[in-house]
């Protein structure tokens, strides 16, 4: 037994063939699928509204599933860190689903459903796992999923070679972390968290910790498309579905972030002096990386998917910085993205769609024949840019902060040019999108129907709402930061 | 008696109906700018209804009016505005000219696409202005700072007047939001030693900040406020963004957006970095000479009446830049004095120029010469604002410019003061010499049927003009709350 909520996740995305199939007999296969995924996804995100909130009430840190851990047993434990990313992964994921429903064709939809349910389900199996072996298997059923979805419009040449590219790049990326699981259980012989850090505290130093220190955050920071790993994810991003790079720039990446704040700030934290430099290093490349190919690029969803990089970055170097406030403001960041770049991604789909084409150029001006994406569109934007009252900012805020407490003012100094940069870039969308003379096809665009607008506006408005009261998901975030060791 | 919430209400109305005028655009249309206009007077009407209040409570030693709203708990920041005699000033003369701006477009803009999104930015514009000034801790002033920026920005990309204007716009926010970002790196880094962005605490805990950091941060804070008052190396976006703003909205750019900056260096640099300052003084002066100079020779060589303007409002951030760095009270009164005089009076010119291009369609000064006969109420009013700002009792600019140059004296910087009193002879030439250009001389054949602009156009430039005779017949008016302000900071920054 799992979990409560990774039990029901994983009967839903079994069953999903079967509402499918329903669906079908009833001559409505897409409208069943859909209702059945999303109506699911919606209920287990109350769930764990709830569960979080119990978590907050009662401050209980470690609740382990199927018995007691033991060293050499695999185990399923939820903290608030898992509770918080849970919520994050359900509640995009909910809006995904609602938004596909026009994105995707009337092709293979229980598939593409079943596909990304499954997606979901892996993911919050890897940040539920109480032990290193358990996260991989989730990790890898995670890849898997995400190839499939990748080369979901499998017509095209462009889908298979990002699907290929990916496929090859992760599975280096997962054998280096198994390679990296294999050292740690051979020092320590546990894969258990919990033990594993007990023992890695107590141990003799060893050179062997020091690869497998070094194989993971490079497993992980591939996942998260840290530099220089990063290049099959504008790839990847541009050619999949745009329903399905929102769930991958604003949630997939984030489990590579995940992987690497469990493992380095749980497990390597008596190491911190030796994992610091490198990694601050990484964000730093990350984010400059980033911001300059992004204000390069004139396909919306590369310039979106090179943005999600720099952001990664930004992430990266407030778990480098790794003090509570760092970390908080990281995860808060890792929150503020999601909703931003999940919404940024939706509505470039929604021009794509209209519009068939991702070229800024030709999409020039499109907000005037589609007004509510258009504006949504610049809000994101300007959201991005971290413009204050709206929500990343603070998250921005807090890294940049703790950077000074913690005297690493050449981090804060570096991330705040780099915000400059993504400023340029962003107001390359804003102009293209929203001040620009139109275009011949521009003019042709036609504003999306009320369900596909749907989740954007959700978006919005939880960004801006998290952009004028911050205080809540300030205090939440802070609490869950709690929940790690910090240095 | 003061309105409850008042300060509140001040900053957050225009905004709020900007935003409520935006959605309804379908419903309101020409309507838009007298909704707007109104908005923007009763703003006025609020921030005057605690005038009163402010100086009573000054007088009798009292702390001066605070409003708090519980924001952010986890970082303890509260939503809050402090009104006292420095912030109450320069929010009215904001205020104002934005109310005059607003007005003024009414006629200047009622051919332009998009009416009521126009309006929506200016009062958005309004509030980020009027909000920094008010802002009682440094998260929310720059939090405004920044707010200013999308409506501006927006406001000179969208209704820009040439075809660079998307460029420009573009030059415009990402050198503001450097500059902005500094400060805010700045902001943080007081923060990590004093514990408090208050505002009211800040002088107090002053002492907390290393030494070997407070230069970093003070040159960090003080490139944020140059970028915005685009002293002399930060200022190339200013001839550009200023020129192709529309008119109204040149105004409230040159006449009160510069001066949030110089509000900054008033507000945070003295009190809590006075003794930098002082270390400073020197350099900023050389910096302020500099800036003067240089804007008003860029100006005497511009053609474009706007960029002409421009770079006039260059020369005089050099003025005010030069009344703080000699950190006397003298100079510091002269400055915060100078910050209204010239909002006032460049915010006429600005009115005026528009005024021209309105009636003849044109911006370059070698085609105009005679307009004072044909549009005597333009001339008129611009000559005032000339020789105003040229330095000429009993105009207001007057004052203010004599204050900030004894200022220098009474702060034994007698070689600056020299230089910088010979360096209004550059502001009275390009002024002269462009009211010369423009006004006088034979009417040429292009121009013989240009006519008075209307009413509606002239009602804000002759408030405008009136106030800069008003002022200078009775600058005490200002004053009353400007002298205890300038003692203050004078005090807090420990200079003579």
């Amino acid at each position: 037994m799992l979990t409560p909520l990774l039990d029901s996740l994983i009967f839903f995305a079994l069953t999903t063939p079967a509402a499918g199939f329903v669906g079908r007999k009833i001559g409505h296969e897409k409208t069943a699928v859909a209702a059945y995924v999303t109506s699911a996804l919606i209920i287990l995100l109350l769930f764990t509204g709830l569960y979080g909130s119990g978590f907050l009430r009662t401050e209980v840190t470690l609740a382990a599933y199927g018995g007691p851990s033991t060293p050499e047993g695999v185990s399923v434990e939820t903290d608030m860190l898992t509770a918080f990313m849970t919520m994050l992964f359900l509640g995009i994921g909910v809006l995904t689903s609602v938004f596909s429903v026009q994105e995707i064709g009337r092709d293979n939809v229980t598939g593409y459903y079943t596909v990304l349910l499954g997606m979901i389900t892996a993911m919050v199996g890897v940040v539920s796992s109480g032990d290193l072996f358990t996260l991989f298997i989730f990790w890898e059923a995670m890849c898997i999923c995400s190839y499939t979805l990748v080369a979901f419009k499998k017509g095209k040449w462009e889908a298979i070679e990002a699907s290929y590219k990916y496929l090859i790049m992760s599975s280096a990326g997962s054998i280096t972390i198994l390679f990296g699981l294999s050292f740690l259980y051979g020092l320590t012989g546990t894969l258990n968290i919990t033990y594993l850090t007990l023992s890695l505290a107590n141990a003799q130093t060893n050179p062997v910790t020091y690869i497998a220190l070094l194989t993971l955050m490079v497993g992980f920071g591939l996942q998260a498309g840290m530099f220089p790993f990063h290049t099959w994810l504008p790839d990847a991003h541009m050619a999949a579905p745009s329903a399905v790079s929102a769930v991958l720039s604003g949630i997939m990446v984030k489990t590579g972030v995940y992987g690497l704040i469990r493992v380095l700030l749980t497990v390597f934290t008596p190491f911190y002096g030796s994992w610091q430099f490198s990694l601050a290093l990484f964000a730093v490349l990350t984010m400059f990386v980033g911001n300059f190919s992004a204000l390069l690029q004139d396909d919306l969803k590369r310039l979106l998917a090179y943005s999600t990089i720099a952001n990664t970055g930004y992430i990266l170097l407030g778990v480098a910085i790794g003090t509570h406030r760092a970390l908080a403001g990281s995860l808060f960041h890792v929150f503020n993205h999601a909703i931003v770049k999940a919404m940024l991604f939706m509505c470039a789909g929604i021009f794509i769609k209209s519009a068939r084409t991702r070229s800024l150029k030709d999409l020039a001006g499109i907000r005037r024949s589609m007004p509510v994406t258009g504006t949504i569109f610049i809000i994101g934007a300007l959201s991005m840019t971290g413009l204050p009252f709206l929500n990343i900012f603070w998250g921005e805020l807090m890294i940049i902060q703790a950077g000074w407490e913690a005297n690493l003012g050449l981090l804060s100094l570096l991330m705040v040019i780099n915000l400059v940069f993504s400023a340029a870039y962003c107001l390359r969308m804003i102009q293209a999108v929203g001040l620009k003379r139109q275009t011949s096809v521009s003019k042709k665009a036609k504003e999306a129907p009320l369900l596909t607008l749907t989740p954007i506006v959700v978006l919005v408005v939880l960004s801006v709402v998290v952009g004028i009261c911050p205080a809540p998901f300030q205090t939440l975030v802070e609490a869950v930061a709690q929940v790690l060791p910090s240095v | 008696m003061i309105v409850p919430h008042a300060a509140l209400l001040a900053t957050i109305l225009p905004a709020a109906v900007g935003l409520v005028v935006y959605i309804l655009q379908r419903y309101i249309k020409e309507k838009a700018g007298w909704i707007c206009t109104i908005t923007a007077a009763s703003s006025v009407a609020l921030i005057l209804s605690m005038a009163k209040p402010v100086l009573d409570r000054y007088n009798n030693g009292d702390k001066p009016i605070v409003y708090i709203y519980p924001w952010i708990k986890p970082i303890n920041i509260n939503f809050g505005f402090l009104v006292d005699v420095l912030s109450l000033p320069v929010s009215l003369i904001i205020a104002v000219v934005s109310t005059l701006s607003c007005l003024y477009s009414i006629k200047y803009m009622e051919k332009e696409q998009n009416q009521p999104s126009y309006y929506a930015n200016l009062l958005i514009f309004m509030t980020g202005m009027v909000g920094v000034t008010f802002s009682i801790n440094l998260v929310q002033f720059y939090l405004f700072w920044e707010l200013m920026l999308i409506p501006s920005y927006l406001l000179i990309s969208q209704w820009g007047t040439s075809r660079r204007r998307l460029t420009i716009g573009f030059k415009y926010f990402i050198f503001t939001h450097m500059g902005a970002l500094l400060m805010l790196l700045g902001i943080l880094s007081i923060f990590s030693y004093t514990m408090t962005f208050d505002l009211t605490e800040l002088p107090l805990k002053a002492g907390a900040i290393p030494s070997n950091m407070a230069p970093v941060i003070f040159t960090l804070l003080l490139l944020g406020f140059f970028v915005k008052m685009a002293a002399f190396p930060l200022h190339t976006w200013l001839p550009d963004a200023h020129s192709e703003a529309p008119t109204p909205i040149s105004a409230m750019l040159s006449g009160v957006m510069l001066k949030c900056g110089a509000y900054g260096i008033a507000r945070i640099l003295l009190t809590v970095f006075g003794a930098r300052m002082i270390q400073a003084s020197d350099y900023l002066l050389v910096l302020a000479i500099i800036t003067m100079v240089y804007g008003g020779l860029m100006a005497m060589a511009q053609t474009d009446i706007k960029r002409l303007l421009a770079y006039s409002s260059i020369s005089q951030m050099g003025y005010i830049i030069f009344g703080f760095a000699t950190v006397s009270t003298l100079g510091i009164m002269g400055s915060l004095l100078h910050i209204i005089n010239h909002a006032i009076c460049k915010a006429l010119l600005f009115m005026c120029a528009g005024s021209i291009i309105h009636q003849t369609g044109k911006r370059n000064i070698r085609s105009m010469s005679g307009l004072i006969t044909k549009m005597p109420v333009t001339g008129l009013a611009c000559l005032i604002g000339i020789f105003s700002l040229a330095g000429a009792p009993p105009l207001n600019a007057f004052w203010s410019e004599w204050m900030i140059f004894s200022g220098g004296l009474a702060a034994g910087k007698v070689a600056f003061a020299f230089i910088g009193v010979a360096s209004t002879m550059i502001t009275a030439g390009y002024l002269l010499w462009f009211a010369w250009r423009v006004f006088f001389g034979p009417v040429p054949k292009s121009l013989k049927n240009v006519k008075e602009s209307p009413p509606l156009l002239l009602v804000s430039i002759i408030v405008l003009a009136s106030a800069s005779i008003i002022l200078g017949v009775w600058p005490g008016i200002f004053l009353e709350f400007i002298t205890p302000a300038a003692e203050v900071l004078s005090e807090l920054a420990g200079g003579s």
